[in-house]
């Protein structure tokens, strides 16, 4: 059954990449692309190998695609592969661990939108994202997971390998710790 | 309390999330696409390789074949003889060169 592609459910994709469509496997790349980046960036801190892990984690990802079972959703067994191959850079490599400033999902310029907004949006986000490098590649990896993804701590906990306590309490400390950074550097409204 | 701090939090992360270079889709899409051709090249080279032991073993049958014959003949042509056995050891040094060769190649790819 040939279904067109926007309305296809992820598990039909998957059959589709497995019976041989590459083409459906870049729907996984356009959504998964900006939180593996986020993730990968956490752990290694350098936005060149962000960029080359996540790249070898969708290779490696499509490659394994046989052996997902459809037991999680997809996304978390994809984020797992983005952890583990992150970590292997990073131990096999000594990466930069140096602050460089990313590139933000672009929103197009609406004129609702204010300039001023946008770049204080632009240096708020510039912030959080230095306070979360400054923080412990563990913490700061549970804290995205958790807020940016909307992740339970169990599922957080099948990404990661820890156990559900450990990452309760992470998620602990990375708040405490990202509110003591963010309140020296950040003014709330 | 928890509930006002987990939606601060939430508001401060959700825009947090970085992007990749958009070239990235297909540097992937690309790097697939040429494993694919890489792994199914191997696989036909490897298949190749086997199809090219057949002439040989055809040779290795005939060998014998042709040994019964001279020696039935009281090796009349034994010049004839010798040329044949220089030439199936050239051909087996031949081909076990290219299969050296293509062995070592394909544990680099």
């Amino acid at each position: 059954m040939n279904l067109p592609a926007d309305t296809m459910s992820e598990k039909q994709k998957i059959e589709a990449i497995l019976a041989g469509s590459i083409d459906e496997f870049g729907y996984f790349v356009d959504t998964y692309r900006d939180m593996a980046i986020t993730i990968s960036f956490r752990i290694c801190g350098n936005t060149q190998d962000a960029e080359d892990i996540v790249q070898n984690a969708f290779v490696k990802a499509y490659h394994s695609l046989a052996s997902f079972r459809g037991k999680s959703k997809f996304s978390s067994w994809f984020y797992r592969i983005v952890y583990n191959t992150s970590l292997n850079a990073v131990r096999n490599k000594n990466t930069n661990k140096e602050y460089i400033d990313f590139q933000y999902p672009t929103k197009k310029a609406t004129q609702d939108l204010d300039a001023l907004q946008t770049i204080e949006e632009h240096e708020r986000n510039k912030m959080i994202n230095a306070a979360m490098s400054k923080l412990h590649p563990s913490e700061s990896m549970v804290l995205t997971l958790y807020y940016m993804e909307d992740f339970s701590t169990k599922e957080i906990a099948n990404i990661t390998g820890l156990s559900k306590a450990n990452v309760k309490i992470k998620l602990h400390r990375g708040r405490q710790n990202l509110s003591n950074l963010l309140s020296k550097t950040l003014v709330f409204d | 309390m928890k509930k006002n701090e987990d939606s601060t939090f939430k508001i401060l992360l959700s825009g947090a999330k970085l992007s990749g270079n958009e070239r990235l889709k297909s540097r992937i899409l690309n790097q697939i696409e040429v494993e694919n051709a890489l792994k199914s090249n191997k696989a036909l080279r490897q298949s190749s390789t086997k199809g090219n032991l057949t002439p040989f073993w055809m040779l290795y049958a005939v060998f014998p074949l042709a040994g019964v014959y001279f020696i039935n003949t009281g090796f009349e042509n034994a010049p004839i003889l010798f040329m044949l056995l220089l030439t199936s050891i050239v051909c087996c040094a031949f081909w076990a060169i290219t299969y050296i060769d293509d062995k070592r190649k394909m544990r680099k790819t």
